[in-house]
């Protein structure tokens, strides 16, 4: 998240200048944090991930909608842009203008230095509280390694990882594997990616 | 960890300049970090914590040291001094110095701003591969909530957290009940202390 938040506003304002902006905001509890712009590395990752899904889930009742798609958490408070999200079924907006989803099954996050501790710490926390999410996903900048969350039965969650070029991450949710090799087959992995 | 690391360095360099010096360093594949002081309610949380393990696990033979304990991580790349440590039966050492440990049963780190993406991600990661390791715990400085990661047998964690003042941090396979009001006790909980 960039450093400069602006003033207190609503949700309702959040989304009337967001929608309005050329640029992205995302908003946590009264506060819009303007999104910095993503590296190289990761644009090809979650360019990738997002066709090696599309291919997987052809044909099925899943589907990931296309990039920059809004999510609200409840109760309504904090409204974020992930990397990619999987619907199943059909998707929930919050409202007639069909960009703010509610109901996403898999949410997917790149990992870059400058949002790390907020992806695996606040925004976890945060997509918790979304019923039908099933699946938490964090894909490495830096080496081959995708970590997940599948939810319990319980309110616990299950924290897996593939990591290593010829691993294959399974996500149960959606039915579907998708090959680590795929997920980085267009970028170099060299340190500190991001 | 600190802004300039030394670079280049073997774990026997490592060990004999952390030794020597009046600062803890971690260590981390060829790297060595200066470790910065903890704020007052860092610490506090972090003592209130490991003597309330200490006392409720005295009788199980299991013994708690905070901060100045170095552990090593296997395979011999990465070395960490974690806020508590928590060993059950006898402690095994790196060598007859006696002062680094092998085999930590539970892991807590008190996360701050500057520190949580690496207690959330690389350190979580380094941790995992210490085979004595059982439990992995993030204690929040912003509100009262205790994070747990449990290994499972198929090697995966199971995430679960308790949140709030009557919450309870429960180790299962000890038994062993820790309460938020105990770990948060005397402690001020504010946003952004860094």
């Amino acid at each position: 998240m960039s450093a400069q938040p602006l003033t207190r506003v609503t949700p309702e304002q959040y989304l009337e200048a967001d929608r309005a902006s050329e640029f992205r905001s995302e908003y946590y509890d009264g506060v819009m944090y303007a999104m910095s712009g993503s590296s190289f590395a990761h644009n090809m990752i979650a360019g990738s991930f997002h066709d090696e899904l599309d291919r997987a889930l052809e044909g099925r009742n899943c589907f990931v909608p296309v990039l920059e798609v809004r999510l609200r958490v409840p109760p309504g408070t904090v409204y974020t842009f992930p990397d990619l999200m999987v619907v199943c079924g059909q998707p929930i907006f919050a409202d007639d203008q069909r960009d703010t989803l509610l109901n996403p099954s898999v949410v997917i996050e790149v990992l870059s230095p400058s949002t790390e501790a907020y992806d695996r710490g606040f925004k976890f926390a945060q997509y918790r509280r979304i019923e039908s999410l099933k699946e938490y996903v964090l894909v490495s900048q830096i080496e081959p390694r995708v970590e997940k969350f599948t939810r319990q039965a319980d309110g616990t969650w299950l924290f897996s990882e593939y990591v290593g070029l010829t691993s294959v991450c399974r996500f149960d949710s959606i039915g579907c594997e998708i090959a680590l090799a795929k997920i980085y087959k267009k970028i170099p992995l060299r340190e500190n990616g991001g | 960890m600190s802004a300039l690391p030394l670079t280049g360095v073997t774990p026997e360099q490592y060990l004999e300049a952390d030794r020597a010096a009046e600062f803890r360093s971690e260590y981390y594949d060829g790297v060595m970090y200066a470790m910065s002081g903890a704020s007052y309610a860092h610490n506090v949380i972090n003592h209130n914590f490991a003597s309330a393990l200490g006392q409720a696990l005295r009788k199980r033979g299991c013994t708690v040291t905070s901060a100045d304990q170095r552990v090593r991580v296997s395979p011999q790349r990465a070395y960490a001094y974690p806020d508590t440590t928590v060993v059950c039966g006898a402690p095994r050492f790196a060598d007859d110095q006696a002062d680094t440990l092998l085999n930590p049963v539970i892991i807590i780190e008190v996360l701050s701003q500057s520190t949580e993406a690496q207690d959330r991600g690389l350190k979580f990661a380094r941790y995992r591969e210490i085979e004595s390791l059982r439990d992995y715990v993030l204690v929040s400085r912003l509100e009262p909530r205790v994070e747990k990661f449990t290994r499972q047998p198929d090697g995966t964690w199971l995430f679960s957290e308790s949140i709030g003042w009557n919450a309870i941090c429960r180790f299962d396979s000890l038994d062993c009940d820790i309460p938020l009001a105990t770990i948060y006790e005397n402690v001020a909980l504010r946003e952004n202390e860094g």
